[in-house]
């Protein structure tokens, strides 16, 4: 194991001995976990950690494992087994190929040149949200958008967003680039300290434009935020995309789709950060919710950092997904965090059913006007 | 040679003070002593195993290569005496065996209370006890469990789990669950069990037994064929002679007793509470965990202290996830309590300060609000028993809260 002796790796282990210590053998976790193929057991997991001696299972698992966080809901003695399992990626022997190229390519401090030769090709791709890119001179605005490293994803929410935006009237700076990466890409890679280096940079891009509000349409993005504002204590307000919106809903004139569509929650917004009621409100502001999952909680991950690790795992889940769609009568699936809508993207499309993104939803629904 | 390590007990506290000793002295040599002739393994998912929700495999803690990974020597058999003055310990085998440093962590013996016409009354502790009773049991075994305390109703919802639902309990207080739930939890909780078909004897005990029938102190009688008791626990250790004990091992802060290079951690212990000046047992997986990883330290010379905690334990209570935090049964302030079919939630205040919490059902929020023990909270009011109280916003700017 090598330590990069950054705080998060400090607080990470202790927190995985407070699991090590706390746990009780219920094993609850292991059966919750939605991407255990192997059946790993708990006591597996918990031996490689105290004795660093691995094996090939615990390995496969701890790199397959997508942070949904189902581990810890499912515990009875309040075991984070979700951070215990980061802290096992921290400490894994080796790593996949595509992982390092992942954490290459956001915004390290020590990887400059690589991030602009990759912010050329980026910025052809985008379009005109491109200007947004790693802008030099932000300026002090109230409100926020803050996109970090999903700009560059085939995501439609950014336009999306910013249309609502300037339809609404308002005034407002954007953050978008590796550069601004949250740093949850690397703690999913176990690179905790390469992790902190990133949102402390946020934290400085962030006191240039010196805003209220910040809005984000990621999910982790989101985390981050919440967890740089409680690290600062900084007066600005996270929120997300729909939280920002039906601030401004009744402004706006809504046209409703005449389809009945599923909701898909976030394992950040709802399982950890417990918010899973303003991507429904928006929703129902458009069409007919349909839950699919017997309370939010119990929604099944995207599984998105699968497309790393194991793209056949990632492909069953969306089976599963699309499988309850249908089954609930859904004619479409609509989620409020970009890197969802990028794991589901190619299944949904290929199975033929709509898959939204709750901000462009919202642009189509009220292009009635403000 | 590396410094010799003996700890007799291959519980929770036992198999932390090893691996803290490992971390620190990767040169010492460490045997553990423990008389079960088991590996480490979980107590509480042996109610999973009755209920066929774990296998044998599963309720071991480490697996099969751990010992050796970690360079532990685990030896099966029991210690009858140690002699402090001659650094050794002896086995009942009548074997010897010398030490540099010795941890005492013998954990705790089920209680029997002694009732007229029961032979062989069983137990619920160690894995041997889980055996007996599963191969008792079936879908229309009468089972009578003494003692609704939280361990007795674990049985009870482990084995409603298996489809046996002929199951009596007989307690003496007229509420269920004490000492974690007060009066007006253990209702809640009783409306549950009673809703499942379950027996309950409330304010009454057992008197004696003829046959098959037990007799209660009430007059009532009640026929069974299993007879289980769990009626508390009390610490056991190995005669010392000069050892200070009250009611178990007494224990300072670096988890040292009061002979040299002899520590002891787990339920064999009990610390003080210096501001309340008195000992408290030790009785719960993570106290015994925390204590181990203290005393394991102190072994191997590493400096480290208990540092006094809030309270916490959290796990099923009968077939219900509960967390009870610092102390919600504190005398004085206020409480308050939301309660419906699904939950029951109190929070404690003392002083406007947030003193504890008792959740059962829905016990959301559980772990920022084991955080935020002591903070003042009395300016939210009553919002503070709904489970979407927004705890994680209060406590905390250190990097290990942020994670979520
Ligand atoms: C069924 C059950 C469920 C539980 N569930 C929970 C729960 O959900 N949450 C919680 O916090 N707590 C729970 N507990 C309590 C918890 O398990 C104990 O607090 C904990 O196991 C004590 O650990 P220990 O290491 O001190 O002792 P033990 O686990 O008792 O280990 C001590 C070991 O030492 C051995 N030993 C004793 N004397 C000698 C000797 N002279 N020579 C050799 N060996 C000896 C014993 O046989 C035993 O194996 C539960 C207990 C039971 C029985
Ligand atoms: S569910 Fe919790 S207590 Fe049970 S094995 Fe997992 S972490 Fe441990
Ligand atoms: S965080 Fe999710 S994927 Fe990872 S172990 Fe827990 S349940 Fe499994």
């Amino acid at each position: 194991m090598k330590w990069d002796g950054s705080e998060f790796e400090a607080s990470l282990k202790h927190i995985a001995d407070f699991g090590l210590d706390n746990c009780i053998g219920a094993n609850d976790c292991m059966r919750a976990c939605p991407v255990n193929r192997l059946n790993v057991n708990q006591n597996e997991l918990d031996s490689v950690m105290v004795s660093g001696v691995w094996t090939e299972r615990v390995q496969t698992f701890v790199t397959e494992c997508v942070q949904c966080g189902d581990c810890t809901l499912a515990c009875p003695a309040g075991v984070h087994r979700d951070h215990m399992m980061l802290m096992l990626k921290a400490m894994l022997p080796s790593i996949p190929r595509s992982w390092k190229l992942y954490y290459n390519v956001k915004g390290r401090q020590d990887q400059q040149l690589l991030i602009s030769l990759s912010n050329i090709v980026g910025r052809l791709k985008v379009g005109p949200l491109g200007k947004h890119v790693d802008k030099a001179n932000l300026e002090h605005k109230s409100l926020l958008f803050y996109f970090g490293c999903y700009i560059f994803s085939p995501s439609k929410a950014p336009a999306a967003t910013l249309q609502l935006a300037d339809r609404l009237g308002l005034d407002y700076e954007v953050l978008a680039g590796v550069r601004s990466c949250c740093g949850w890409p690397q703690y999913l890679t176990g690179k905790m300290g390469y992790g902190q280096q990133m949102l402390t940079h946020l934290e400085t891009l962030i006191n240039k434009v010196a805003p209220k509000v910040i809005v984000t349409g990621c999910a982790e993005c989101y985390a981050g935020l919440v967890r740089l504002r409680k690290k600062t204590g900084a007066s600005w307000t996270p929120l997300t995309t729909p939280e920002w919106l039906l601030q401004h809903a009744d402004k706006l004139s809504w046209r409703r789709f005449d389809t009945p569509i599923a909701i898909h929650d976030s394992c950040h917004i709802t399982k950890k950060l417990g918010k899973p009621d303003p991507a429904r409100q928006l929703l129902a502001r458009i069409a007919d919710v349909v839950e699919i999952a017997e309370s939010p909680e119990d929604c099944v991950c995207c599984g998105y950092y699968n497309i790393h690790a194991n793209r056949d795992l990632n492909h069953q889940l969306h089976e599963e997904k699309l499988a309850l769609v249908a089954e609930k009568g859904a004619e479409g699936m609509a989620c409020e965090c970009v890197t969802c809508w990028e794991s589901f993207a190619e299944p949904f499309k290929e199975a033929g059913v709509p898959l939204w993104e709750l901000m462009v939803a919202a642009e189509l629904a009220t292009r009635g006007g403000a | 040679m590396g410094t010799r390590y003996l700890i007799i007990g291959n519980g929770v506290a036992g198999i932390t003070a090893a691996q803290e000793i490992r971390a620190h002295d990767p040169a010492g040599q460490i045997t553990i002593i423990g008389d079960e002739g088991k590996p480490y393994y979980y107590r509480a998912s042996l109610s999973e195993w009755i209920a066929e929700d774990s296998t044998t495999e599963q309720t071991y803690a480490r697996t099969t290569g751990f010992y050796e990974a970690m360079r532990i020597e685990n030896v099966t058999g029991r210690v009858d005496r140690i002699d402090a003055e001659r650094k050794q310990v002896s086995l009942e085998s009548g074997d010897q065996t010398p030490y540099d440093k010795l941890l005492i962590a013998t954990g705790a013996s089920p209680n029997a209370v002694p009732i007229a016409g029961l032979e062989d009354p069983m137990a619920y502790r160690t894995w041997d006890d889980a055996r007996k009773i599963k191969e008792h049991v079936d879908p229309q075994t009468n089972v009578l469990i003494l003692g609704g305390g939280v361990l007795g109703l674990e049985l009870a919802g482990a084995l409603v789990e298996i489809g046996t639902r002929n199951i009596a309990i007989v307690q003496l207080l007229d509420f269920l669950g004490p000492p974690l739930l007060d009066e007006h939890a253990g209702r809640w909780l009783e409306r549950r069990i009673r809703a499942d078909g379950l027996t309950l004897f409330l304010g009454d005990t057992v008197e004696r037994v003829e046959g098959q029938v037990a007799h209660l102190k009430s007059g009532k009688t009640r026929d069974f064929d299993l007879f289980v008791q769990s009626v508390g626990v009390r610490p056991r250790y190995p005669e010392v002679p000069g050892l200070e004990t009250g009611r178990a091992v007494r224990i300072d802060e670096h988890g040292a007793t009061n002979l040299p290079d002899i520590y002891a951690a787990g339920d064999c212990t009990e610390t003080c509470v210096r501001s309340q000046g008195r000992w408290q047992p030790t009785r719960i997986w993570l106290d015994c965990a925390r204590q181990g990883r203290v005393a394991g330290c102190s072994m191997a010379g590493v400096d480290a202290s208990l540092t006094e905690y809030p309270f916490l334990n959290a796990s099923i209570l009968y077939d219900i996830h509960y967390a009870y935090i610092g102390d919600p049964n504190a005398e004085g302030g206020v409480a308050h309590i939301l309660e419906n079919d699904r939950a029951y939630r109190k929070v404690r205040l003392v002083d406007g300060n947030l003193a504890g919490a008792m959740l059962m059902g829905d016990r959301r929020g559980m772990m920022p609000m084991y955080r935020a023990i002591g903070l003042p909270v009395a300016e939210y009011g009553d919002v503070i028993a709904r489970s979407d109280f927004p705890w994680n916003d209060l406590t905390g700017k250190d990097w290990e809260y942020l994670f979520f």
